[in-house]
């Protein structure tokens, strides 16, 4: 039963569709928003309007380089407000390497208190993204890494995880959840406890020794096993050399799953929400609320690469990712099929960043590091896979909100331009015009407006 | 973060900013409170590094493994416990001892997870601790469930950040904050109007938890938390019973908390990890705990708040029977000692036993998830309850332990 599921699962494939549009009456159609189009039109909802320039500006800026634009950035794009040359800007510039590498350390490390091993594989995986590495090659990479930890950055991926690694590689790269199967079958789907075991075993030869204080190395041992004792993959497949982790990488990457997975999570980071929601649980229960548009996706993953850079053009491009986040209760199912943008909450990364572009503050990576542990209120175990969970704590906030900010400017419109990206409503003025400049700051940089990339 | 959906209707339908929301909300708590067969409370007392137990809990005077630790009778006929804990024994009718617990982790940090969380590590999977489960059974309130003094605590995993520990690393610093706030109160009031406009147009359970955590900052600082903090206010007997030993202090604010409505506080007491120099080091430690320990357990039942209260005394593991060549003791998870007592528990009771040497349990054996199977039990919360993780995995309160009968009461 679970084979021919997931064989069915692992094989189907759509026709390939031309990863540019099709041309209808002469006019190029978006293969994204033609899909999404339909599914609104057949479900009889109105998409939202188009977000502002401005609003455009500062959620492209966040998700792309992770932190809100400049005063400059914001006045040179609403003079040619050329939204494609600004996604192309952001896409080539070495913050987006930084920022996405950030990005990925947090969701594949974690946090620890020592950071020393999580720097080394951000700093290998900047390489990879300024090397323009393909990430199904990145992943198979932090698959088969061998290595000390000091030197060999991919290699700390698989030494954080000693026990049970299969339980973070399907999460991460799969999006499915093994956890539950690694004490009893799964309640929902149909991974079995013995699926569970069988894919752990492709790490059975793995083995962390500690060769110097605070440095590891991962090393194989080659391990004999009866056949039926053997690793399996949950498509059937099973390890035909003693390159057990070598087989696994290429069964992983080349498998449909880690396609839709891929894409489905690059979709998430920019929408807000995955098309199978949460990302982290695909299963039978759980089906993509637009199937024709994650098949495509997953399509334009394998035919690219998986050229992350080309991805999230495409996403940044479409029309879906350009609504307005303006909704109200009984929007569920806009949201759902993505008819109204939904919101964000900044990541405490993000929102470290932003702070110091609006204070005119340098960077810092140990104060940034510092925040994360207020943001958190030192909760810092954890899984972070899902990278829009809201996780700020009741505590986390209060060491905010009694922080003193320097304000940059005293200049009450240059406040909201350089903190909220956009000019004072009349109503704001009247509230707020003649408070000294550090409650005005105080009220922006707290308010949820800041909080939230919309 | 299970909010009941009164609840969180209630929050989102307010209009009457967060002030107005605070006062209306109180009456509600108080209702709350008087739910009957509600869970109990619990203070952990954790020895950070591993507490040896043979110079606590499980003297073996005249073994060669003893050392030159001796053992003094009790108020419990036929018990005896190490000479280091004298005031401790003066009450040791009122508490049970575990001899018999064991567990494979001997890594501090393993360890430390399994006995916050009765679950083994595992990186891809957190499970919450003991005192995030507390929290998530006691209905919302303004004062935080859980407070950790003097260390982060063990966090909430999928029970959501609403039942993270308070971490107080020291009193001093989280009254700073509260005044902090309380001086703030002002622009605070002016960020709730500013905000009004943005949250009406957007509906997000996000935003409206970031909202609702604004609203629980507003309504702590009205009640007896700030004030439960500030050891400045605590009466001098009080302080002077305790002592002025850090652990002391941390007793007596343990205490404060809990009469404040605090539900779960865990107080850390380093050094434990005597790899060198054991005898005179645990000797010291427990100088430092023991009458402030013991004068928390008298109070708690001269309040009338040791029924509803369970007190435990543990660490991660405890310590080799073997003397090591710098007089010291390495990491013995085999047997691990926990102190009981409160809440409804037996006792004036042993449970377990080990060999002469202290190197073998001899009886009543019991494992890390029966003894969180017992503290759950003890507290009000069925052990076989499950909970889903935010993904829908069925996640056992224990790890399939089973209740210690003997300690459960009458």
């Amino acid at each position: 039963m679970t084979q021919n599921y997931l064989l069915i699962l692992l094989l189907t494939t759509t026709v390939a569709a031309p990863a540019r549009g099709q041309l209808v009456d002469g006019h190029e159609v978006d293969p994204i928003d033609s899909r999404l189009a339909a599914r609104w039109e057949s479900h009889g909802l109105q998409p939202a309007a188009r977000c502002t320039d401005g609003q455009f500006l500062r959620r492209l800026s966040l998700d792309l380089l992770g932190r809100i634009p400049t005063e400059p950035e914001l006045e040179a794009f609403l003079q040619l407000p050329d939204r494609s040359a600004a996604i192309e800007r952001m896409l080539g510039s070495q913050e987006f390497d930084e920022f996405w590498a950030l990005n990925w350390t947090t969701q594949l490390y974690g946090y620890a208190e020592n950071s020393a091993d999580s720097e080394m594989l951000q700093h290998w995986l900047v390489e990879q993204i300024t090397a323009q590495r393909g990430y199904d090659e990145t992943v198979r990479r932090l698959i088969t890494a061998n290595g000390e930890s000091a030197f060999d950055g991919a290699v700390n991926f698989l030494l954080r995880y000693p026990d049970e690694p299969v339980v973070k590689v399907s999460r991460a790269f799969l999006g499915v959840r093994l956890d539950c199967a690694r004490c009893h079958d799964h309640p929902f789907d149909r991974w079995t406890k013995d699926d569970f075991t069988r894919m752990n075993r492709f790490f059975a030869g793995l083995e962390r020794r500690d060769v110097a204080a605070g440095n590891a190395r991962l090393v194989d041992v080659v391990r004999e096993l009866p056949p039926d004792e053997r690793p399996r993959f949950l498509t059937g497949a099973q390890p035909r050399t003693t390159q057990w982790r070598s087989e696994f990488a290429l069964f992983l990457t080349s498998s449909r799953p880690f396609a839709r997975n891929f894409a489905n999570r690059l979709w998430y980071h920019m929408l807000g929400r995955g098309i199978v929601h949460p990302v982290d649980d695909v299963s039978r229960e759980n089906r993509p609320a637009v199937p024709e548009l994650l098949e495509w996706l997953a399509d334009e993953s394998q035919r690219s690469r998986f050229d992350v850079r080309h991805m999230l053009r495409l996403i940044a491009n479409s029309t879906a990712y350009q609504l307005d986040s303006r909704s109200q209760r009984g929007d569920e199912e806009r949201l759902r099929l993505f008819a109204v943008r939904t919101l964000k909450p900044m990541t405490p990364e993000q929102l470290y960043t932003s702070t110091c572009v609006a204070l005119g503050k340098p960077v810092n990576p140990d104060e940034r590091f510092q925040f994360v542990r207020a943001f958190l209120a030192d909760a810092l175990d954890g899984d972070f896979g899902s990278t829009w969970e809201y996780r700020e704590t009741v505590q986390g906030l209060m060491s905010r909100l009694v922080e003193t900010q320097i304000p940059p400017t005293r200049d009450f419109d240059a406040l909201f331009r350089r903190i909220l990206s956009r000019a004072p409503s009349g109503p704001e003025r009247a509230a707020l015009a003649s408070r000294p400049a550090r409650e005005v700051g105080f009220v922006l940089l707290n308010c949820s407006e800041f909080a939230f990339n919309h | 973060m299970r909010i009941p959906s009164t609840r969180r209707r209630f929050l989102q339908g307010s209009l009457g900013g967060l002030f107005g929301l605070a006062m209306r909300h109180r009456a509600e708590t108080i209702f709350a409170a008087a739910r009957p067969g509600s869970t109990k409370r619990c203070i952990v007392l954790w020895m950070a590094g591993g507490p040896s137990q043979l110079e606590t809990t499980d003297p073996k005077p005249g073994a060669a493994t003893g050392g030159p630790t001796t053992s003094i009778p009790t108020a419990a006929t036929g018990i005896q416990i190490a000479a280091n804990l004298p005031e401790l024994a003066k009450r040791m009718q009122h508490l049970s001892l575990l001899r018999g617990l064991t567990s494979p982790e001997g890594d501090h940090n393993r360890g430390e997870h399994y006995l916050h969380t009765g679950y083994p590590l595992v990186q891809a999977f957190p499970r919450p601790s003991l005192g995030a489960i507390v929290s998530h059974e006691h209905p919302p309130q303004d004062i935080p469930h859980f407070v950790s003094i003097g260390a982060r605590g063990f966090g909430p995993a999928y029970l959501g950040p609403d039942h993270a520990p308070f971490a107080v690393e020291n009193p001093e610093s989280a009254v700073q904050l509260m005044t902090g706030l309380r001086r703030q109160r002002g622009l605070l009031r002016e960020l709730d109007a500013f905000d009004v406009a943005f949250d009406a147009e957007h509906a997000d359970s996000a935003l409206q938890r970031r909202r609702a955590s604004l609203q629980r900052v507003a309504r702590l600082l009205t009640t007896p938390f700030v004030k439960a903090l500030d050891m400045q206010q605590a009466a001098p007997q009080d302080r002077e019973r305790y002592g002025e030993s850090e652990f002391g202090k941390r007793c007596l604010l343990a205490r404060r908390l809990l009469e404040a409505g605090v539900n779960f506080v865990e107080v850390t007491h380093g050094g434990w990890d005597t790899h060198d120099n054991n005898f005179a080091n645990v000797g010291r430690l427990c100088a430092e705990i023991d009458r402030p320990w013991s004068v928390l357990i008298d109070d708690l039942r001269a309040s009338g708040l040791w029924e509803e209260t369970l007190v435990l005394w543990m660490g991660e593991f405890g310590r080799t029977p073997q003397i090591n060549g710098n007089n010291g003791r390495d990491h013995f998870p085999k047997v691990t000692p926990v102190v009981l007592g409160g809440g409804g528990l037996r006792g004036g009771t042993v449970h377990g036993a080990t060999n002469a040497t202290g190197l073998e349990i001899q009886s009543g054996q019991v494992t890390v998830p029966d003894l969180f199977a017992t503290l759950v039990q003890a507290l009000g919360i069925a052990p076989d309850r499950e909970y889903r993780t935010e993904f829908g995995a069925i996640a056992p309160i224990t790890d399939h332990g089973q209740p210690i009968k003997e300690l459960l009461g009458a």
